[in-house]
């Protein structure tokens, strides 16, 4: 599985919600998204990539598309694989 | 004597029960607020009894328990439970501690792994400590591994349920709304009025005697 693969599997898992909606998702954007869901997105992607994230990127992971920045400069997460 | 302490770090309550110096610990909590007040008085810890696995109720266990040498009581399924920081929810400790304080911790914290309980039971379980006598039903829909700890018919322990000033959260990860339902509120309402509660959140009240927690 690639590094994008498991990024969306920890979304659709999660939220319940197809792959072809993960563009532009975001943050209370649908009910599922909220703190609560929030809190286990992050853990399973900290445990799909092995790594503990910083409370600060955890609260800027407020978009799909901001998640993928985020893990890639500052965690090193290589979504082009 | 019943002393309740919490800790800063998530608001989270534990309970000391002494006699004649020697104690019985409820939740050993966060920031070593157990430890430091058991060293202030001189006291001989005995027990350690659990109302759930989740972080901030056993952030310290390792600690007090290898360091008094004592026991730990938990229903089996908490404490299978204690040893993975996803059941235990030490993986989003950050978070919700953020959520909780909105403060943005200093340090990031520990994933917890604790060893499973020297005593465990299935859903129901007593026993006897210094003439007290101690009743356990466990209680799922906040966690598998939640319980009621029951002392003298008096006071109840009851972890994340029956808070007065917060909702029991059914959506962390092994809630369980209808286990809350069908099992947990039935256990709850027959608790009867005048038997003193004390949760691992927020302030300690009388059944009865003041507006029905959520």
């Amino acid at each position: 599985m690639t590094n994008l693969e498991k990024y969306k599997r920890a979304f659709v898992l999660n939220f319940r919600v197809k792959e072809e909606d993960l563009p532009g998702l975001e943050y209370m954007g649908i009910i599922q998204w909220d703190s609560v869901g929030h809190m286990d997105l992050i853990a399973d992607i900290e445990s799909a990539y092995g790594i503990q994230m910083d409370t600060k990127d955890v609260l800027d992971l407020s978009t799909y598309e901001k998640g993928i920045k985020i893990l890639s400069e500052k965690y090193g997460v290589n979504f082009d694989e | 004597m019943i002393t309740k302490l919490t800790s800063q770090k998530t608001i989270c309550n534990s309970y000391l029960i002494e006699e004649d110096g020697f104690v019985v610990i409820i939740d050993p909590g966060q920031d070593g607020v157990v430890e430091a007040e058991i060293d202030k008085n001189g006291w001989t810890p005995e027990l350690i009894l659990l109302t759930h696995e989740h972080f901030d109720h056993i952030d310290d266990l390792e600690q007090v328990r290898t360091k008094y040498n004592v026991p730990v009581v938990a229903c089996r399924i908490c404490s299978e439970r204690l040893g993975d920081p996803k059941t235990n929810l030490s993986v989003i400790a950050d978070i919700l501690s953020y959520y909780k304080t909105g403060v943005i911790a200093g340090e990031k914290s520990p994933r917890i792994t604790c060893r499973p309980a020297e005593i465990t039971y299935e859903d129901e379980h007593e026993m006897e400590w210094r003439g007290h006598r101690f009743s356990f039903v466990r209680i799922p829909g906040h966690s598998p591994g939640s319980v009621l700890i029951t002392m003298d018919d008096e006071y109840v322990f009851t972890g994340d349920y029956m808070l007065l000033d917060d909702e029991t959260t059914l959506r962390l990860r092994g809630g369980d709304p209808e286990a809350y339902e069908n099992i947990a509120i039935p256990i709850m309402q027959s608790i009867p009025n005048g038997m003193k509660v004390c949760p691992g959140h927020g302030p300690s009240y009388v059944k009865g005697e003041e507006n029905e927690p959520h």
